[in-house]
């Protein structure tokens, strides 16, 4: 098999890259082939079942009428949700990817990020008056790029389908994450090869490099500022100053004009309109409606309300700048707005966030102040806080030690009982995170000594969460060490007897002060097989706020990267960066598969026991060969699916009939699409299934799993 | 008793004969009403008798010292005659509370007794600590304990999970409550040691509890800032008041169990309304937080009421104006709004000392730094606060600690042996001392009479306290027979002073003195020695006699006799030399061990290099 692989890549090096597109169809060809010879049997088996699909479908969509065509639409094609490719044995990877892209603010922060990034690399350029060459770019930065370029590359690919329906009935909606991946190898050499990892590792790496890259983004935003003071007198910095103090202007206007537009948007509920509009008009308008959308969501001003409660950062030299402007008043009634916002529903957020990508795209300058909400976005959204408190018994008086986390590690059985003991009473996620956050005391012969009592004292030690993340991250560890390996990996024996997985979660009673806050849970990495280095990894991620999905037709004129195909997307990444990347990252996608192909005869990679386990009803989403689809194409479908639908669609929605053409066809799309609303999804790499919750909780129960438990917990932050 | 495993240490405290001052934290009181004394228990291991006539100048009357850490809870009992103490040095003692003098020690318990109970129907009193254990004593059984007959039956009641922090009698006898960690407040019957109940409500430890007098009902301080009045009957909570902001860790009530009085982490005193919580009042404000009060109860309602905190002075608060503005009705209802204390100042103040917050031990072991609460810095001399005046200077070679302990047990009999038959052997032994031992001590100096010894575990409980001067005592002799370990019997009785230890060092020339490097002679000498005897040593053999080095290897210091020309020729050497380690001048008055230690500070034999003064 690696004698194949190498064969390949020497090959494909030298090929010219229109090449490299036709071998990697025909490989996909083959694929898909496969994958559905290998699934036909359970696609029979399962077809009365599927009938009740659309049943259970009605009684969550409230709007009958809409859904008849839906149901026709459902069983000959797949869920309008993107899969991604397995890339050999990167199932680990995938499942990752798809509780981030999923992960509320998450596609939003990135693509602010890169838009940062990118605007900070033109700075560069500016400021030396050179061709910054883009393959030099830091490898972190790299990353987040690449990231991005997946998201929106997914959300393309979702919208075209959405648009496009009948163009991928039969077709596998998948990308693959490519350029990630060499990325991610690029910057951690561990990942190359075609070995199985541990989901939770992968994660850690991936949000640790992207706080590396908005560090060094920070970093240099910072020098390149000082460097022009310093250096360039001349027309750089008057231009640097005279857009600084525009957009500064803009930018208060743009706090009532955001805080108009956003009641606006709440009561009429129009999303794209806006956006549309502006794109053709004047770019002030655009930037008053960019940066009223970016205080909006609801993940950011909550992020900074909390950037004000603290001492630190850069947000009192913003409110000193509107005070000098005499704006203060303005600036107030946003936040009210804002609270508001919090209180009430969140779901408009998402739709402010894609808003405000959709504003990156248009690649307004962001101003400076902008940034430190979410340079440091990575450490809000994922990152707590813990307090080791130990309290004298004596004086009551505590003393503290603080300590980051990204992540919770807790047991999943108490570490006594370790043995294969079958009888094993499965314990609840309160009970393992009590045992995280347990009470110690300080008893006996070796007691505390206390500073203020001056004495040996009892003392308790406790560990409390004092800042919790926007996302908590729970890790279930599922492997226990057992005795005889040598391998400290191979010894790793999995505990299959999993908790019980709550849909909410309150961490109140391990925190430091009362909160009203609670979690709710919106993915679930699982891992089936044995061991930590074998196995494979799904994800359930549940589909919420889809109303607020930017589904956005894709233009050529607008996008240089179109969608020729899913495919052809997906491994084009790196147009307008060097070809040479391309053509490496083209090569070993074809290479990839056959060891994927390999391993998945092995036993290793792909267990179909494991989700056929999870008792699900819904039958494989039909495969089959890729069409080539061009999006005028699509459009015109588009179109042409609008009118039909025109009077269910609006009144599915409750848009206002006097949108623009396309608007109603993005309802459409949309209306499509919110049938998913709160259920849940299963991603195993390039398939994606639905599961209704009542399954998805049996899929995570430990009565009906015995391969296949949940291994990371991802639950949000909800306020109420 | 003594398991050989277990090190036992000797200590002794460096104090003025009479201690007028509570120097910490008051853990306890106990009014005794009919001789108007006040008892205090405190964080300073002694236990004062106050007079609280107020117009007396001098309110102290006396200490009960015996124990040797924190006195956390004190019970009168006999009507005043017998008072029983608990202690953190593991110890309940029985005291004679008009003389002051401890009667018996009681050993029971494993860790610190942290609360007392008494049932004064039944003169039975019960002890809790950190144990876990609770143990029932009968007062007249322990007052009639003698030295000879010291064996007591006690009942203990077990079950607790957690230490016990608090704990209640009813006067009757009939119900004993505890309070612990475990957040639960158990009941037994301390008749049968029957468990009757678990009461569950607070959310913390439980740090003072109260019984009426019949054990029907329970008031229960925690530091979850509630006090929960219970109902032993119905074995439920009746009501929950919130009154602090923090811990409750005193409580005290009115003979009729309807008025309740407590104090805790907030520092703040607040009399409350059983029956109408909303009916309280801000008593006083402490300046540190309140452990332990105690009611005067010579009349009803109580005319005031005894406080007593971390801070060493024990206040009187009045409450007089409260009494006015109950029977007034016109009570303070708004809980919300802050109250302002009825007293602020007290009526009575018992003054107290500062004690040491701060301590730090020099590197020689013998001088200390240390800080009191009034921020005054003291250096201490660990001898000469003992009395030691060095006789004929400073003698390198006398063991200092060695003589201290003999002094610590001059009036020990035991050590008053008769060493006319073994003169001979003695006198060697002591490194050539020219004693004729029939005299007490160290022959040197004494260590003021009041000093208490103390025999302990290492960093643990305490076997035995006594006065330095107490120690020829029947009773206390025949204490120390059982107690002293060997190794300072070794010391006092044998009089065999530990040898010194030996250690190897090298000596060189420098390398700047450009001289040749000697063979490597391995010398060796007492670790006791000072630098400047290897210093004439160096001066001597191998600067002089620099021919003849080689012939002068080992014994440098084991000749003694040779004083007086030895005086002249460190006089010289000093003048002309000096010795180096790690390229470090030494003090001719430092020791080699002291050498080894700070500057040498790796493994291996010590290296010393010589050269001659440039000057």
């Amino acid at each position: 098999m690696p004698g194949l692989q190498t064969d390949d890549m020497s090959a494909a090096i030298h090929t010219p890259v229109k090449k490299n597109r036709l071998s990697l169809k025909f490989f996909q060809k083959k694929d898909t082939k496969r994958t559905l010879e290998f699934s036909e049997s359970q696609a029979e088996e399962q077809k009365p079942s599927e009938q009740e699909e659309p049943e259970s479908c009605d009684q969550v969509v409230p709007t009958p009428d809409s859904c008849v065509p839906l149901v026709c639409d459902k069983r000959d094609s797949p869920v309008p949700f993107v899969g991604l490719n397995n890339l050999g044995n990167t199932c680990y990877l995938n499942s990752i990817l798809q509780v981030l892209y999923y992960c509320p603010g998450f596609k939003g922060a990135i693509k602010k990020l890169r838009n940062l990034s990118k605007k900070t690399e033109k700075q560069k350029k500016d400021i030396e008056n050179e061709e910054v060459d883009e393959e030099v770019l830091p490898m972190n930065i790299e990353l987040l790029w690449s990231l991005h370029h997946l998201i929106t590359s997914m959300e393309q690919l979702q919208s075209s389908f959405l648009f496009n329906r009948k163009k991928y009935i039969d077709s596998e909606l998948a990308t693959s994450p490519r350029r990630l991946l060499n990325t991610l190898r690029l910057l951690n050499p561990m990942y190359e090869g075609y070995l199985q990892h541990d989901a939770q590792e992968v994660l850690r790496c991936i949000l640790g490099y992207i706080q590396e890259a908005c560090d060094a983004e920070e970093s240099s935003d910072q020098s390149t500022c000082k460097r022009k003071s310093d250096t360039e007198a001349g027309n750089a910095k008057k231009r640097s100053k005279c857009l600084k103090t525009q957009s500064k202007r803009t930018s208060t206007a743009s706090e009532e004009a955001g805080h108009f537009t956003r009641s606006k948007r709440k009561s009429t509920g129009e999303v794209t309109a806006e956006s549309d509009q502006n794109k053709n008009e004047q770019a002030s308008h655009v930037e008053v409606k960019v940066d009223g959308a970016s205080t909006v969501p609801a993940k950011r001003p909550k992020q900074s309300k909390l950037s004000w409660l603290k001492p630190s950062g850069k947000q009192p030299s913003i409110f000193s700048k509107f005070r000098s402007m005499g704006k203060i008043s303005t600036h107030a009634s946003g936040k009210d707005a804002k609270a508001k916002l919090e209180e009430g529903d969140s779901l408009s957020s998402g739709k402010d966030e894609e808003a405000a990508g959709i504003y990156s795209e248009d690649k307004c300058p962001l101003e400076p102040e902008e940034k430190s909400p979410f340079l440091n976005l990575m450490e809000r959204m994922f990152q707590g806080q813990l307090v080791l408190r130990t309290r004298c018994l004596e004086c009551e008086c505590y003393t503290e030690r603080r300590e980051d986390f990204q992540d919770i590690s807790v047991p999943v059985q108490e570490i006594e009982s370790l043995s294969p003991d079958p009888k094993q009473e499965s314990k609840t996620l309160k009970w393992a995170i009590s045992q995280f956050a347990s009470v110690e005391r300080i008893v006996g012969e070796d007691k505390y000594f206390c500073e203020t009592c001056h004495h040996y004292t009892e003392a308790e030690r406790s560990l409390l969460f004092d800042k919790t993340p926007e996302v908590v991250t729970i890790h279930l560890k599922c492997f226990a060490a057992s005795g005889s390996g040598m391998d400290p990996y191979v010894g790793l024996s999995k505990v299959s007897t999993p908790l019980h997985t709550p849909l909410k979660l309150s961490l109140e009673e391990w925190c430091t002060r009362p909160s009203k806050e609670h979690y709710e849970l919106f993915a679930v990495v699982m891992h089936s097989g044995v061991t930590i280095s074998s196995g494979h990894y799904t994800t359930y991620v549940k589909m919420v706020n889809l109303k607020d999905i930017k589904v956005e037709l894709v233009d050529d004129s607008l996008k240089p990267e179109s969608p020729g195909t899913a495919a052809a997307e997906a491994y084009n990444p790196a147009r307008g960066y060097n070809d040479g990347e391309v053509s490496i990252s083209a090569t070993s996608k074809a290479g990839a598969k056959k060891p994927s192909e390999g391993i998945g005869l092995l036993g290793g990679q792909r267990s179909v026991s494991g989700f056929d386990l999870g008792s699900s009803k819904q039958a494989n989403p039909d495969k089959g060969i890729k069409e080539e689809c061009s999006s005028s194409q699509g459009h015109q479908t588009a179109v042409k699916n609008k009118s039909e639908r025109e009077p269910f669609a609006v009144a599915s929605a409750g848009k206002e009939q006097d949108d623009t053409y396309v608007e109603n066809s993005d309802d459409l799309a949309l209306c499509n699409l919110l049938d998913y609303e709160g259920k849940w999804m299963l991603f195993d790499d390039s398939e994606v299934r639905l599961f209704e919750e009542k399954d998805f909780l049996n899929a995570c129960s430990p009565e009906t799993c015995t391969t296949s438990i949940p291994y990371l917990l991802f639950y949000k932050k909800v306020l109420e | 008793m003594l398991d050989g495993l277990i090190t036992l240490q000797v200590s002794y405290v460096i104090r003025d004969e009479v201690e007028k001052y509570n120097r910490n934290g008051v853990n306890a009181l106990q009014l005794d009403p009919a001789l108007n004394r006040l008892f205090t228990a405190g964080r300073d291991s002694i236990i004062r008798i106050w007079s609280v006539n107020q117009h007396k100048q001098d309110p102290y009357i006396a200490s009960m010292e015996h124990h040797t850490d924190w006195v956390n809870d004190i019970v009168l009992c006999c009507n005043g005659k017998t008072l029983i103490s608990a202690s953190s040095d593991t110890t309940v003692k029985v005291w004679n509370a008009h003389k002051g003098f401890c009667m018996s020690t009681l050993r029971t318990h494993k860790d610190y007794v942290k609360a007392l109970a008494y049932a004064k129907d039944k003169e039975l009193v019960a002890s809790a600590g950190l144990d876990r254990q609770i143990f029932l004593w009968d007062v007249n059984t322990l007052t009639a304990l003698t030295a000879s007959n010291n064996t007591v039956t006690t009942s203990s009641l077990s079950g607790n999970k957690d230490s016990i922090y608090s704990l209640a009698m009813n006067q009757m006898g009939t119900v004993i409550v505890s309070g612990s960690t475990e957040k639960v407040l158990r009941v037994w019957d301390p008749r049968t040691c029957a468990k009757l109940m678990k009461l569950k409500g607070h959310t913390d430890n439980v740090k003072s509890l109260l019984l009426n007098r019949d054990g029907t009902q329970c008031l229960s301080g925690s530091s979850d800032g509630t006090i929960r009045l219970w109902s032993l009957g119905q074995q439920r909570c009746i009501a929950t008041y919130r009154v602090h902001d923090e811990g409750v860790w005193a409580l005290q009530v009115n003979e009729a169990f309807t008025h309740v009085y407590s104090g805790g982490r907030d520092r703040k005193v607040y009399c409350t309304d059983l029956r109408s919580p909303d009916n309280r009042v801000l008593v006083c404000e402490e300046k540190a937080p309140v452990l332990k009060m105690e009611l005067d109860r010579s009349a009803d309602p109580p005319p005031a009421i005894w406080v007593s905190s971390t801070k060493s002075s024990v206040n009187k608060w009045s409450l007089k104006g409260i009494h006015n503005f109950r029977s007034s009705g016109d009570y303070d209802n708004d809980c919300s709004a802050p109250l302002t204390p009825m007293c602020t100042q007290p009526e009575q103040v018992i003054k107290g000392g500062a004690s040491i917050i701060q301590c730090h031990i020099l590197n020689d072991k013998r001088h200390i730094l240390t800080k009191d609460t009034n921020n005054n810095v003291a250096y201490w001399d660990v001898l000469k606060d003992a009395g030691f005046s060095s006789p004929d200077g400073s003698d390198p070679k006398l063991n200092l600690g060695g003589l201290l302990l003999q002094a610590l047990l001059e009036y020990w009999p035991r050590t008053h042996i008769n060493p006319m038959e073994e003169e001979e052997n003695e006198v060697n032994h002591v490194n050539g001392e020219q004693e004729n031992r029939i005299q007490k001590g160290n022959g040197y100096f004494q260590v003021p009479p009041h000093t208490p010894v103390i025999f302990g575990e290492a960093g643990g409980r305490t076997l035995f306290r006594l006065l330095c001067r107490d120690s020829g005592g029947e009773t206390e002799s025949m204490l120390l027979n059982e107690t002293v370990p060997q190794w300072v019997i070794d010391i006092t009785v044998d009089k065999n002073m530990p040898k010194f230890n030996k250690i190897p060092f090298y000596l060189q020339p420098h390398s700047s003195s450009g001289a040749k490097t000697l063979k490597k002679d391995r010398l060796s000498a007492s670790d006791m020695l000072q630098v400047r005897k290897v210093m004439e040593h160096v001066y001597e053999k191998i600067i002089n006699l620099d021919n003849e080095s080689q012939a002068t290897s080992a014994s440098t210091n084991d000749k003694p006799g040779e004083q007086e020309k030895e005086e002249d020729m460190a006089v010289l050497a000093e003048e002309k030399i000096e010795l180096l380690c790690q390229d470090q001048v030494l003090d001719p008055n430092m020791d080699l061990r002291t050498v080894k230690h700070f500057i040498w500070k790796s493994g291996g034999d010590l290296t010393l290099h010589y050269r001659q003064k440039s000057t």
